[in-house]
């Protein structure tokens, strides 16, 4: 009882030592207020965006911006700003759904190898080794042709391709944590396994696996709007910044406003999301100080 | 030696995942929804290419049915893929079928080989030497922009730099066309995009990596018996530090081959990536096989040949 | 004898984020050619600092904050960097505590025993591959004549710090410095690579500074010997007063902690407590909460390094007339 409640204190220590270590660095701070600027953005788009992101004005094609269309209009005379708005809400959900997805994947098989140990581990962790090193982008070209071009689908399709890292991670520390200290404690004071998974593992495994998700998030949107760039992303007329991307690039040379305001929100998207899980990661990892 | 016997193993890895990963792509063809088979795409998609009679058609899509093994259980459909597939004699294509696959991919495999070659030799030849300058000055102005151009070049992915890159060269500076792949002056943006993901990476690799090796106790040495800055740094500090990045050249690979799909299709770069595109959207799944084997084959080789570097950079590694 | 090095209020600061680490603090000292110098302390006392601060080597956030030290007429201290370098390996230099990780991993062992030659300008590239061959003979590597191909990986802790000896003489420097050279060793191969630096020593006459927290080492191999404390000299003394008489309590600690063969076992006894902070070091003595004769005056004021009797100094309120008065 009385270790339970000291290892409840040092976690509560833990945490906020970490977030007083983020608070430090500025540029992880700008990228959250960002990103959570954007989530609610994204959540109340509907009422947002002045304009359906499939509505055409047809007497209004390839539109600078202006005060009706603020940031212009495109091909069909769409609005771009809701259009960027949408994508931008797509982006968000495939990148945090498949990380869900890889989430699930990864610590199933990651613990199953650090626990189980001896062939499972040896052969989980080959194919885990072989997707390392594959260009996973194919099978997520050739998952999308098969199951279809929906948010979901695609969301799924991320995730069943990039769990290789977190399952390498989630082993490790599994590996680690079996024997550490205040674990054997538990045991011997005669916890039972699911017990001390629950109570001791995952939390300690919390700090890595954020970071990884953190860094999985702009990954996921990143490897959508690629798909979409084939024209293996969502299906028109839903609005995504690969689409977009592509279909501004046929008329880069005449309206290049068209491709400049969504490469733009999508890297500043991967650039806030990146320096939050370079902030979380510092926070969380105090070693890496030094 | 230990080399050769290593080296038959890691062929022997690469052979059996292969197999994986054909199998995998049969089998998710498979149970994709719509028949594996799509006459009227087939139709299509043979309009194209020559005007048939019914007569033809059908003795094309008999062809293809008895090539492919259509109506035999998926087992023997595999088997029969592998079989050729080890052969490189892959036949006809469904949206193409007058060309063997073969020969569409003989084709395109220089192209994208050129294109993967310069790009990564452009990223070693700049990422190292931006990696080594940035530790070298750490913490001063030179460090803190290269490091932050290397953030920006790994997380905006290749295709986005190369729409940044249309909008300035191509439509306000007017000095580089947007595509295609026969002059040099065309090769130009797809390489620098196609590179700058790894470039960046490799640069922040470099510059952890040596900053590491610059603490090491063996620096030290070579200091306290009277070595230069310049010797120190040429003779220990840089072919240690070397060793590491020869890790991440693999992973990088990967990631390199997926720049080569985007930036063919964004350039319009006849290559393996915009093959395998195209057999994608069209449901063509011969083609769609076998760029990925093709695909998979090129980035395990290279793959195998980055570690046989490694060793001769290494004097501890033995094949074990 | 003629003077070769003397050290005179030598500081060395390290800058953390903690605050400042005074790793050395003010220390003086001085040794003649062909003399060997022990220094003795606890880990972190600061005598790895205390020399590498002498050739320049300390790591970048560290900083000699003054003092001189004038070796051969030459203070190294204000020398430039160039000239500096010029010594390292020539005139002075060192074998470090840790054979595994102070040879580069992937040079050929020969080579990195060539290299001081060559970039003194000694030797021609194929004089000096003979004078290394030569040199792993002398240090007693078997096979010396194919092993100057190996890469260290291939040779064992002991056969590694023979390298480094071999490299450290190839020079035939004035001084060398011993960092606590067979600290990483095996207990076995201990002996003998004592036995060689004694053998080096009587043959080639030059001066020695023979680091190590081992005592009775130093007592055993040394003219002199330093004790250090917490960035401070707390005994300097010949070794044969020190030998009679060691007054420091912090040296009569160290004394009854080791292991002396012909006493009982039950005499072993550590000293209690661990070396202080070096960021906020205690006042008066530094080593006062951890003397078993502490009194008030310890407390207050820091003791001086007083001369006692003829070469031999102790830094202590309590010792007086020779004797320790607790
Ligand atoms: N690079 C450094 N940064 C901060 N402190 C250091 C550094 N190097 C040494 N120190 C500190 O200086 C003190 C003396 O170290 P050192 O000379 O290595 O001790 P010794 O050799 O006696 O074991 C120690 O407290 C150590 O923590
Ligand atoms: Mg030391």
């Amino acid at each position: 009882m009385e270790v339970a409640l000291k290892q409840q204190k040092r976690r509560a220590s833990y945490w906020s030592a970490a977030w007083g270590r983020f608070k430090k660095n500025k540029m992880a701070v700008v990228g959250l207020i960002y990103i959570i600027i954007i989530i609610i953005v994204s959540i109340f788009t509907p009422w947002i965006a002045p304009y359906p992101y499939d509505e055409p004005h047809y007497a209004h094609t390839f539109e600078k911006p202006s005060a009706k269309f603020w940031w212009g209009t495109d091909d069909l005379g769409r609005c771009m700003f809701s259009r960027n708005l949408y994508a931008m809400r797509n982006a968000l959900l495939i990148g945090f759904g498949s990380q869900i997805v890889v989430l699930i994947i990864g610590v199933i098989i990651g613990s199953i190898a650090g626990f189980r140990g001896g062939r499972v581990d040896t052969i989980l962790m080959r194919i885990t080794d072989i997707m390392y090193a594959f260009p996973t982008f194919l099978f997520n070209v050739i998952l999308v042709t098969v199951m279809g071009r929906g948010l979901f689908t695609i969301l799924v399709a991320v995730g069943v391709t990039g769990w290789a890292g977190m399952a390498r991670l989630v082993r490790g520390m599994v590996m680690y944590l079996k024997h550490a200290d205040f674990v054997e404690a538990a045991r011997a004071l005669g916890s039972k396994e699911g017990y001390i998974i629950r109570k001791y593992i995952l939390p300690n495994m919390l700090g890595p696996i954020i970071v990884s998700l953190a860094f999985g998030i702009p990954n996921g949107i990143w490897i959508e709007s690629g798909l979409a760039l084939i024209g293996m992303g969502v299906r028109p007329p839903m609005p995504s910044w690969g689409n977009m991307i592509g279909a501004g690039i046929g008329y880069i040379m005449a309206f290049p406003h068209m491709v400049i305001f969504p490469v733009l929100t999508f890297a500043l998207t991967l650039l806030a999301f990146t320096y939050v899980g370079d902030g979380l990661r510092d926070a969380l990892n105090p070693r890496s100080e030094v | 030696m230990g080399l050769v016997k290593y080296i038959l193993r890691r062929l022997f890895t690469i052979f059996v995942s292969l197999i994986a990963v054909i199998i995998i792509t049969y089998i998710l063809m498979w149970i994709a929804p719509g028949e594996f088979f799509n006459i009227a795409q087939f139709q299509a998609s043979a309009g194209k290419v020559a005007t048939l009679t019914p007569e033809q058609l059908q003795v094309l899509i008999k062809g293809f049915e008895e090539k492919y093994g259509l109506n035999v259980p998926l087992w023997k459909q595999i088997l029969n893929y592998l079989k050729d597939a080890f052969r490189f004699k892959f036949g006809p294509s469904f949206s193409n079928p007058n060309e063997p696959i073969e020969v569409q991919i003989a084709r395109r495999f220089p192209v994208t080989l050129t294109l993967a070659i310069l790009s990564m030799t452009l990223a070693v030849i700049v990422g190292i030497p931006l990696g080594i300058i940035a530790a070298l000055k750490r913490n001063t102005w030179i460090d803190y922009i290269s490091m932050f151009f290397s953030m920006i070049g790994s997380i905006i992915p290749a295709y986005t730099i190369g729409v940044i890159m249309v909008i300035i060269f191509s439509v306000y500076l007017r000095v580089l066309p947007t595509s295609g792949w026969e002059t040099p002056k065309q090769m130009i943006m797809p390489v620098i995009c196609v590179a700058l993901g790894p470039m960046a990476v490799i640069a922040r690799f470099m510059r952890s990596s040596l900053l590491d090796v610059l603490n090491q106790d063996y620096i030290r040495t070579a200091y306290s018996k009277g070595g230069t800055d310049r010797a120190v740094i040429i003779r220990h500090a840089l072919r240690n530090s070397l060793i590491p990045i020869v890790t991440i050249i693999g992973p990088q690979l990967a990631f390199l081959f997926t720049g080569t799909v985007w930036i063919e299709n964004l350039f319009r770069v006849p290559g393996l990536g915009q093959l395998f595109v195209n057999a994608a959207s069209m449901r063509d799944y011969p083609l769609l096989v076998t760029s990925t084997f093709i695909l998979s084959l090129s980035v395990m080789l290279m793959n195998l040949l980055v570690d046989i570097i490694y060793a001769f950079l290494d004097p501890r590694i033995k094949y074990e | 004898m003629a003077e070769l090095l003397k050290v005179n209020n030598l500081r060395t600061y390290f800058y953390r984020n903690e605050g400042v680490v005074k790793a050395v603090d003010g220390i003086s000292y001085k040794l003649d050619y062909g003399e060997t110098l022990g220094i003795v302390g606890e880990s972190g006392s600061g005598k790895t600092v205390s020399v590498l601060s002498l050739l320049g080597l300390i790591r970048r956030n560290g900083r000699v904050e003054g003092g001189e030290a004038i070796f051969d007429g030459k203070d190294l201290l204000k020398l430039s960097k160039e000239e500096l370098r010029e010594i390292r390996g020539k005139d002075i230099s060192i074998i470090f505590q840790d054979p595994m990780t102070s040879l580069n991993p992937i040079m050929r062992i020969g080579i990195q025993i060539m290299e001081p030659l060559i970039w003194h300008r000694l030797l021609s590239d194929k004089d000096a591959r003979d004078r290394a061959i030569e040199l792993l003979r002398v240090v007693g590597i078997p096979e010396y004549k194919t092993r100057f191909l190996d890469y260290p990986f291939q040779f064992s802790g002991g056969m590694r710090q023979r390298v480094m000896i071999a490299m450290a003489l190839a020079c035939n420097p004035k001084l060398v410095i011993a960092d606590e050279p067979t600290t990483a060793l095996d207990v076995t191969i201990r002996a003998q690579i004592l036995n060689l630096m004694h053998e080096m020593k009587e043959k080639l006459n030059m001066s020695i500074i023979f680091i190590t927290h081992d005592i009775t080492l130093a007592m055993n191999f040394c003219d002199t010997i330093i004790v250090m404390y917490a960035g401070k000299i707390v005994e300097y003394s010949s070794i044969e007063k020190f030998i009679k008489n060691p007054l420091h309590p912090y040296s009569q600690g160290l004394l009854n902690s080791t292991l002396d063969i012909e006493k009982k076992e039950g005499s072993l006894r550590p000293i209690p407590g661990n070396p202080p902070n070096l960021i906020n070091p205690p006042e008066g003595c530094r080593f006062h909460p951890r003397c078993s004769y502490v009194q008030e005056i310890c407390k207050e004021k820091e003791p001086e390094l007083r001369e006692i009797e003829e070469k031999h100094k102790v830094a202590c309120h309590l010792v007086k007339g020779g004797n320790l008065n607790a």
